[in-house]
């Protein structure tokens, strides 16, 4: 892959901003951490409730605010109540937060998942892998799906990354996202050092993977749908 | 130095999940970059309300860390009880002791002016020659248990 060669320009003043740490992290050599109940009563509660929110409202399709505000709430409360599960030291409040949001909106009755999106859980599950909502792996080996319905999700599994692949290609940027995707090196920091690119140009590609990531998962949606569909009217006709 | 171990490359449904998770990734740290009024801002373009949507966050916090400090005494009575049941199972006695040996520490008991009473109040019903020698054991271990208590 012939690939653009740039200096790593610094981060824009956002990204350097985002950078610093998120909650204040005591010096241990001085002062003893901060319990996650300490933490917790310590926050700017204005502030991580608006960005709870937006991020709820983002992640459940912008439609409705007050059932963002109740995933942000909900995040807030189990954090509350299950403090010992946050350690302060290791990890922002505001991943805890979303991860738990993320979650909840998953798991959530209104969120109503694609037949693509149930297939691709249900593929991870064969492969022996699932998440709990956040990023942290599962065992969920399944052996009793029929080994037809496996083979077919992992055929649709295989149709995303190629139908993605060709609507990315030519897109350099984004096509060397996927490939690092692919090799396991997710986070903007992690792909910006393996490949020099900035960050700037980094996240505008992230972006543009994620778009056609839903317009492909959107066209496997409608045909298994179709699909669906033709085999329920074809099992009428026979009946 | 252990070298770091290497990532395993993803499967095809794995790369469907990794990119949700970087498209939430990048939501999050965007969101977090935001200033104050720049979050208020895209709050209110997006037909939300920041003021009340940050009173509310602030409410809720508010009732529960009263709602903590009102429920300390939980995790306190907890630890308590679970110092309890360390000096209970400490003081449970692990072999059967000889019916001789039994009378012969209940006799002790008797003695000491803590016990007298307690005990007199547990032969009230049944006397030791009545009771089977589980029963003397048992009675023993909750003299056992009060006398550890008392010490402590």
């Amino acid at each position: 892959m012939s690939m653009h060669v740039e200096i790593l320009q610094p981060p824009p003043p956002s990204r350097r901003r985002l950078e610093a740490p998120l909650d204040p992290v005591p010096d241990r050599t001085t002062f003893p951490a901060m319990t996650a109940q300490e933490a917790l009563r310590t926050q700017n509660w204005a502030r991580v409730s608006k960005q709870l929110t937006m991020f709820a409202f983002r992640h459940t399709g912008k439609r409705s605010w007050a059932n963002a505000e109740d995933l942000a709430q909900q995040a807030i409360a189990d954090a509350y109540a299950r403090a010992d599960g946050w350690d302060p030291a290791k990890q922002p409040l505001m991943a805890h937060l979303c991860r738990r949001v993320w979650g909840l909106a998953t798991n959530s009755y209104h969120h109503k998942r694609s037949s693509f999106e149930v297939a691709m859980q249900s593929a991870l599950k064969s492969y022996g892998v699932s998440y709990d909502g956040g990023r942290k792996e599962i065992d969920a080996r399944s052996s009793d799906d029929p080994l037809d319905e496996v083979v077919d999700r992992q055929r649709l599994a295989a149709a995303y990354r190629t139908q993605l692949a060709q609507r990315l290609a030519g897109d350099e940027t984004a096509m060397l996202v996927l490939s690092l995707l692919l090799e396991g090196t997710d986070t903007p920091l992690d792909q910006a050092k393996a490949s020099g690119v900035p960050h700037a140009r980094l996240a505008e590609a992230r972006r543009r993977v994620f778009h056609h990531a839903k317009k492909v998962s959107k066209e496997l949606a409608d045909e298994i749908d179709s699909e669906d569909e033709s085999d329920s009217c074809s099992d009428e006709v026979t009946s | 130095m252990t070298a770091p171990k290497p990532k395993k490359p993803l499967t095809d449904a794995g790369l469907w999940k990794a990119i949700q998770e970087m498209a939430a990734q990048d939501d999050m740290d965007e969101i977090l970059a935001m200033t104050d009024a720049e979050l208020d801002a895209e709050i209110r373009a997006n037909g939300g309300d920041p003021e009340a949507i940050g009173a509310a966050g602030v409410a809720l916090a508010k009732e529960l860390d009263e709602r903590n400090t009102r429920l300390a005494w939980h995790g306190e009575m907890h630890d308590k009880l679970a110092d309890f049941q360390k000096v209970a199972d400490a003081s449970r006695t692990k072999a059967p002791l000889p019916r001789p040996e039994l009378l012969r520490r209940l006799a002790a008991a008797r003695k000491d002016p803590r016990f007298a009473t307690p005990v007199a109040a547990l032969f009230q019903k049944k006397t030791e020659e009545a009771s089977t020698d589980e029963e003397l054991q048992a009675l023993l271990d909750q003299i056992d248990l009060l006398a550890k208590l008392d010490e402590t």
